[in-house]
């Protein structure tokens, strides 16, 4: 990586109209070291009207931008000061501090702007000109078809293109550009964009001055960032090679953290910390411990349903007496949950083992198979459950209508008591039976991908094993016991894990088969552990009482991760 | 695998085998296939053909045949003398009589009271006095007597109106169907309210997500792969713990966040926190690892920039990884479910996005499942398609990336 900067002369003379942007480096330090002296003072002024009371402003954006000023003070006046003294720091320390300010003035610019708003307006106008942009589509893919059917004519083997066929292909090429282009003029037309420049424009003059303080100051701090940057300021600071590479790999990655910090990790201690509290989302919360936990986890045994404490329900008669708990409904999402993964991950692995054995067959067009399997995977849940639900109707659905047809097969042949035909099962409506319609579209939207999961595992089988055993005349049913299974047991595992981690966040296809019914309808026959958080947090904003079910949910999963993890690596040790 | 069926004799057991393999994956590709199938034909269906029993498959409307300017709905009535006859209804609730043979019980007329002619006998069944009436049966008098009252239809023989009319009870006459496919449906679930709309969002937020994915996890992985920097392995190894973290976590602290910045109910919500991916990284990272120093290294002697040398020489490397992740991540978005139905109000129509409104027409519309079949398949369209079309990289990548993951 020396290589970059071996040459330091060739970077350093700006040419044409970038001069004015790149004065000679001591003017341009100077201005950065201005900067740094005016942010200072920016900062400054900011904490006077916050520490002196001067702006009136809740508590909680009173001690946020308390707290970014006095840090954009220090950051500032080390910046400034390590830029007088020539420190070799300087160079890092003021990028770093503008780089920051700059991501949240845009962040603040994109709030002062209400640009959240803004693409819903924009989403209006994307919607008015859908059609045009549907030709610019079907037009790109008409380019690349040229493009495959050009290369295609161009290997070489086939010599003897007819020149009406070139001809073809170079016209079609051409259509494609031209349709691009009239579609994206017919798009941007239909776009109205000066409607959408003037709804900004709206926004912009609501708080003026601010406005075009964020962008003077978005631009300032852009041109500094990108002086501190320029190789000229690196070779002047004397920045080593590694230096240089790991300050390039920060900032690759700090979109990428950034996000993750704000949207992940930030949420994810939020989650934590809330569970602790008691918090309706509107008053401000009160600290309740672990009492969350022990209200949703919380059980007891008595003698007798009557000698419960209060605030406890019997939930399960035992030969003791009774066993209550607190929280009965949480209690019955996880039996619910526990025999639905009984029932779906049987269901969503056995069939792909069998599968992924008969597709690794290697007869001739088992593969596509596979592809066919993996479909119900990404047609999408809701519409997947939605066919489901028509299909298990209780009297016109096409599941009751085969099961009813198979019983009149079997009373055929089966002499004694005749089965009943139509059969009316009420699959969605029944509480006896409706957990079973919700393992039924898992486990069939499930096995598929499964089932690819199961044939990559094979391809590491060494194809010797199995050519060995036929050798000794084991037959096939004896090297799939003795061989395929034993090979595959890290896969199957990671296949059972992933399968009861999903099926642990059950909540899409119970969520959509009981429409318009509340949740967990019938009779929270289908309350799963999700719906009874989406219960809990968005429809009795118990918003403490749902993180500490979401951090339940979260540990029972992690476990299961761990383990997994565990048995992998145990794995990987003994071959 | 080819090797085996060369070596091992064509016996009657391989063939078996053969075809027994093909049989089951068979079987299962049916079981997968039917419900697409079913959907596919049942969005061209009526309202009313989803009532009847049993289900059929193909979309059924009832045939009609015009007489004097109106439309009869034909049906297969079975006539008084025998047999059947494809006839029009020209009158539906007609008040009837069921008489019953004195002499012969086997022998059931019915008909209006008006076509027998009263007798003023009475005869005793079951202990009940029942009124004798005199009906002409094949050109000859016959005693029945007046059972009870049924409710039936008036038919006609469309090509001769004139000709007396027949009179069926409704559960003796089967309606004369013809397949037609309702290719309406499809305009009007696009003109239900939000629908529309709800697929444009859909594909701008895919977009949006899509290609904010793709930009953030390239420079993250270019930064893992390539560039060395202290704590890089550290922050990698809390990315990879953080894919295993479930998004139910989220839900809540996400939801808060969005209401205190005031992206609550916007489309934005849908797209910014979903545009950075520690699986993406993750992706991106494990494709650059594997390509060789020696492409880059003349760029480097050249002093290209590393930002030129990521564009120029790594991207047009990796465009199997960005196909993989692209379409991970257009499925993703696409098909997005449970935070759409938190963060967006039910009642704003205009913000929606497919699978919101999908679940919310699938809960209402119960009487139009033809409706709700169109709109399925019209959002099922997009993601299959992409599928299709990238499942080379796809299943592929799945195999070996959800092991490592």
């Amino acid at each position: 990586m020396s290589a970059i900067t071996a040459d330091p002369s060739a970077r350093t003379t700006p040419r044409g109209p970038s001069r004015v942007l790149q004065p000679p480096l001591n003017v341009a330090l100077g201005l950065v070291l201005a900067w740094h002296v005016a942010a200072a003072l920016a900062f400054g002024w900011i904490a006077w009207n916050i520490f002196g009371a001067i702006w009136q402003l809740d508590s909680i954006p009173r001690t946020a931008i308390g707290i970014a000023a006095t840090v954009g003070i220090i950051a500032n006046v080390a910046a400034a000061a390590l830029l007088a003294r020539g420190s070799r720091r300087a160079r890092m320390t003021s990028f770093t501090v503008n780089y920051l300010t700059l991501i949240l003035l845009i962040v603040l610019l994109f709030q002062s702007l209400t640009l959240a708003d803004f693409l819903d307006d924009f989403a209006a106008a994307f919607n008015a000109a859908f059609l045009p942009f549907i030709g610019m589509a079907v037009a790109v893919a008409w380019l690349v078809l040229a493009r495959r059917i050009a290369a295609r004519l161009a290997d070489g083997e086939r010599s003897d293109v007819p020149g009406a066929l070139g001809a073809t292909v170079v016209g079609m090429r051409w259509i494609g550009l031209v349709a691009i282009a009239v579609f994206s003029l017919i798009w941007l037309w239909m776009l109205e964009p000066l409607q959408l420049l003037s709804l900004l424009a709206d926004s912009y003059s609501g708080t003026p001055a601010l406005n075009t303080a964020y962008v003077l100051a978005i631009g300032i701090l852009l041109w500094c960032a990108v002086t501190m940057w320029a190789q000229r300021t690196a070779v002047r600071f004397n920045t080593p090679a590694d230096k240089l590479e790991s300050q390039a790999g920060w900032l690759f990655l700090s979109p990428n953290l950034i996000g993750f910090l704000l949207f992940f990790a930030g949420p994810l201690v939020f989650s934590l910390v809330i569970s602790f509290y008691a918090w309706d989302g509107i008053t401000s919360p009160t600290f309740v411990g672990l009492g969350n936990y022990i209200d949703t986890l919380g059980l007891t045994v008595a003698g007798s349903a009557n000698e419960l404490p209060s605030g406890y329900e019997d939930i399960l008669g035992a030969p003791f007496g009774v066993i209550g708990a607190s929280d009965p409904l949480f209690w019955q999402s996880i039996s619910n949950i526990m025999v639905f993964l009984l029932l779906a991950v049987p269901l969503a692995v056995i069939p792909a083992l069998v599968l992924a054995v008969l597709i690794q067959t290697g007869y001739r067009g088992t593969k596509t198979f596979r592809t066919i399997f993996f479909v119900p995977a990404v047609a999408g849940v809701i519409g997947v459950t939605l066919i489901w639900k028509q299909m298990l109707n209780s009297t016109v659905g096409f599941v009751n209508w085969f099961i009813g047809w198979v019983n009149g097969v079997i009373n055929i042949f089966v002499p004694g008591d005749p089965m009943p035909v139509p059969v009316e099962i009420g699959w969605l409506s029944d509480p006896s039976v409706a957990l079973f319609a919700v393992v039924l579209v898992f486990g069939w939207s499930q096995f598929g991908f499964n089932t690819v999961l199961f044939t990559a595992g094979m391809q590491g089988i060494p194809k010797e094993l199995h050519e060995a055993a036929m050798l000794d005349g084991a037959g096939s049913w004896r090297r799939f016991f003795s061989i395929t299974l034993p090979s595959l047991r890290a896969t199957t595992f990671f296949v059972v894990a992933s399968t009861v981690i999903l099926a642990l966040q059950l909540f899409d296809i119970v969520y959509a088969l009981n429409q318009p019914n509340p949740v967990g309808f019938p009779d929270n026959a289908t309350l799963t552990p999700v719906v009874y958080l989406y219960q809990l947090g968005f429809q009795q904003d118990a918003f403490g009482q749902a993180s500490a079910v979401a951090w339940i949910l979260f540990i029972l999963i992690f476990s299961l991760t761990l383990l997994q993890f565990r048995r992998q690596r145990r794995y990987a040790e003994e071959t | 695998m080819a090797a085996n069926s060369t070596r091992v004799h064509r016996t009657w057991r391989s063939w078996v085998a053969q075809l027994s393999t093909y049989a089951i994956l068979l079987i299962a590709g049916i079981i997968v296939l039917v419900p697409f199938v079913l959907a596919f034909f049942g969005s061209f269906k009526t309202a009313e053909d989803f009532f009847t029993y049993p289900p059929r498959l193909l979309p059924n409307v009832a045939s009609t045949a015009t007489v004097d300017g109106e439309d009869l709905p034909l049906f297969t009535v079975p006539l008084p003398e025998g047999g059947t006859a494809v006839l029009g209804r020209i009158e539906n609730g007609t008040s009837l009589r069921e008489f019953i043979g004195v002499d012969d019980p086997t022998l059931v007329i019915v008909a209006p009271r008006e076509s027998a002619e009263p007798t003023g006998e009475v005869v005793v069944i079951d202990g009940k006095d029942k009124d004798v009436y005199a009906a002409i049966v094949d050109g000859e008098e016959v005693l029945v007597f007046d059972n009870k009252s049924r409710i039936g239809g008036t038919y006609i023989d469309p090509s001769d109106p004139n000709a007396p009319p027949v009179f069926a009870v409704s559960s003796a006459v089967q309606p004369v169907e013809q397949v037609e496919f309702q290719t309406g449906n499809y305009g009007k679930v696009l003109g239900l309210e939000g629908f529309g709309r709800s697929l444009t969002n859909t594909v701008l937020v895919t977009i949006l997500v899509v290609v904010g994915q793709v930009f953030t996890s390239i420079l993250g992985g270019y930064a893992f792969s390539r560039l060395r920097f202290r704590g890089r392995d550290r922050i990698f190894l809390l990315y990879l713990g953080s894919i295993m973290i479930p998004f139910v976590v989220l839900l809540i602290p996400l939801y808060r966040l969005m209401i205190a910045i005031g992206w609550g109910n916007t489309l934005t919500s849908l797209v910014v926190p979903f545009v950075f991916t520690a699986y993406g990284t993750f992706l991106m990272r494990q494709f650059f690892v594997s390509i060789p120093r020696e492409l880059e290294e003349a760029a480097v002697i050249d002093g290209a920039s590393r930002w030129t040398i990521l564009w120029r020489i790594f991207f047009p490397l990796s465009i199997p990884a960005v196909a993989t992740l692209s379409t991970f991540s257009f499925l993703y978005a696409w098909n997005s479910f449970v935070w759409p139905l938190i963060i967006i109000d039910s009642g704003n129509t205009d913000g929606s996005v497919l699978a919101l409104t999908l679940s919310v027409l699938g809960g209402r519309a119960a009487d139009t499942p033809n409706l709700v079949l169109a709109g399925v398949v019209l959002a099922m369209l997009a993601p299959i398609a992409v599928f299709l079309l990238a499942q080379r990289y796809f299943v592929e990548n799945v195999a070996s990336s959800g092991l490592k993951g």
